[in-house]
Parts: structure tokens; sequence; C-alpha cells
């Protein structure tokens, strides 16, 4: 039995909705979606692995050259000169080590994050 | 000096960093597995939803593929997780698809008869979407697109004015038409049965 025309708006909803989810993929279309989202995701997880090495790659170096670079007593030690120690240096060389000790401290819950992260929708 | 610069690589990674993971923070991202589940419920109606819109099965398979591929990487920008994920997936199926409609710019316009020889109409509720099929197929192509984007695309009216390139008039005109048509041809069905 029809329902009654005047509904004929969510009817026509309800036939073409009814219809659309009773659609079935085949199997081997459904394999290679899920193939495409295999690869993507190994791709993903390549590029954010090479991000990774190279940002903590670049940030030793910028560490290492600026530590030389600005810190008086480090670059006497390497160029084994006798250059004295102004506190100023000291006070710059302290700072940037508490720089990189917070914002270590301050990234590593979300790298913990990314570690483990799940979803689950209640 | 050198510490100023310090700060700035540091804020830049800072940055970059929390750029990244900001999904994760806020709304957790779909993993793999998670998104491969979702799609595995969804993929048999998206596609007879693209099939529908488009009319052939390789724009179709065409648009599915686009789909899926553009779910994936904006999959950050879905709120709501599983629960919205059936309507996110086909808003972003019916926008690849009417993509695809107006890059194909086709010539010669999809058979509506065509149409119901690709389209598998199941046993249960066979009779329903025969006689929408059957509407849509006297009216013709024109007509086709709106029922179908607004019934199977959920698109509302000013929307699928915008994305035909039609007046919003024309629109209601159209949808008021198929419903004309529809109610005629349920009554006609109503009497068929009684007798």
């Amino acid at each position: 039995m029809n329902p009654a025309p005047d509904d004929v708006n969510l009817w026509m909803y309800h036939a073409l909705n009814t219809w659309a989810e009773q659609g079935d993929l085949p199997s081997s279309k459904s394999a290679q979606l899920h193939d495409l989202i295999v690869d993507l995701a190994a791709q993903e997880r390549k590029r954010c692995l090479t991000h990774t090495a190279c940002g903590f790659a670049a940030a030793i170096m910028v560490f290492i050259w600026l530590l030389f670079v600005s810190c008086p007593v480090a670059a006497a030690a390497y160029l084994g000169s006798d250059i004295s120690q102004p506190p100023f240096a000291l006070a710059q060389a302290l700072v940037l080590m508490l720089i990189l000790t917070c914002f270590l401290l301050k990234n590593r819950g979300s790298i913990r994050i990314t570690k483990c992260f799940e979803v689950h929708y209640e | 000096m050198n510490l100023f610069a310090f700060c700035i690589v540091l804020l830049h990674i800072q940055y970059v960093h929390s750029n990244k993971y900001s999904g994760l923070r806020g709304s957790k991202e779909l993993d793999e597995d998670e998104f491969l589940r979702l799609l595995k419920q969804e993929e048999g109606k998206l596609f007879r939803v693209a099939l529908a819109v488009l009319g052939n099965e390789e724009d179709a398979w065409d648009s599915m593929q686009q789909t899926v591929e553009r779910a994936w990487t904006k999959r950050s920008t879905l709120k709501g997780g599983a629960i919205a994920f059936p309507a996110w997936i086909k808003r972003i199926l019916v926008n690849q698809s009417l993509n695809i409609m107006k890059a194909r710019k086709r010539v010669k316009p999809i058979d509506p008869q065509e149409m119901m020889g690709i389209l598998e109409i199941p046993q249960q509720h066979g009779q329903d979407i025969t006689l929408v099929w059957e509407v849509v197929r006297e009216l013709g192509e024109e007509h086709r697109k709106v029922i179908i984007l607004r019934y199977l695309g959920d698109l509302k009216l000013n929307e699928i004015a915008r994305e035909l390139g039609i007046s919003l008039g024309t629109v209601k005109s159209r949808l008021n038409t198929a419903h004309t048509r529809m109610r005629q041809k349920l009554q006609e069905d109503n009497l068929k049965g009684a007798k």
C-alpha cells in the first residue's frame, strides 16, 4: 500500500534513500578502495617520519651552531684559545638551554598523543 | 641577536608541530582502521548516489575514488566522528560528482530508460523506487538532476540552483512538477491495487 500522496516529498526521499542504502559495491572495487587507503596511509606515515627526522636534525644543528657562535666559552674551547668568560655570554647560554628544555617539556605531551592515539566514540 | 634567532627557530618548530597535531587535540582524527570500517559501511550507498547523480558506472567509480582520497586527506576536518561520517563523506561525494558532471559537459543527456537498466532494483521496496524512476524517465534529464540532488544529495534548493546554474524558481518548479506527477502515479498505482 502506497502512502498518502500528500506525503509525496517525504515518500520520494524515503524511496530513493532506501534504494541507495541497499546498494552494495562489488568486492573487487571494495578491495581497490581498501588498497587506496592503505597506500595513502603508508605515504602519510613515511612523510611524517621524514619530517620529524628532518626537524630534529635541523633543530640539533641549529642548537649546536648557535651554541658555538654565541657562547664564547664553547668557542674558546673549540678554537683552543683563552678567552675570558663574560657574564653576559654565560647568561645567554643558560637562557638558551632553559628555552630548549621548556620547548621539549611542552611538546612531550603532544608527542605521546601521536604515539598511541585511538578513536573511541560513544 | 643569536638568542632572538634561536627563539624564532623554536617558535617555527612549535607552530609546525601544533598545526600538525591540532586535529588530535580538539577532535580525534580517524585512524586507518576506523576509516576503513566506516567506509565499508557506506561504500555501497555512496556508489549508488554517485551512479544516480552521474548516470554511468565509469564516472561513478571515478567519483568514488576521488571522494575516498579526498576524505582521507581531509579527515582532520571531520567534526563529530563516526556519527557525522556518513553525511560528511556523502557531501564530498556529491561535490566530486558535480565537479565531474561539469567537467564532462555531456553533449548527450543520459536516457532515464538507460538508467533503469543500469540501476539494479532490489526486491524489497522495488515497487516504490520503480515508480520514482518511471516519473524521472517521463520528466527527463533536467528534472532527474534536481530530484537526485534534492533527495539523494541532500542539497538545499538554493544549492541545487547554484550548482546547476539555474534559478531557484526553476528548481522549485521542477520539484513541484515531479511531486505532481508522483502523486498522479501513486493514485494510479493505488487504483490498480484496489482493482
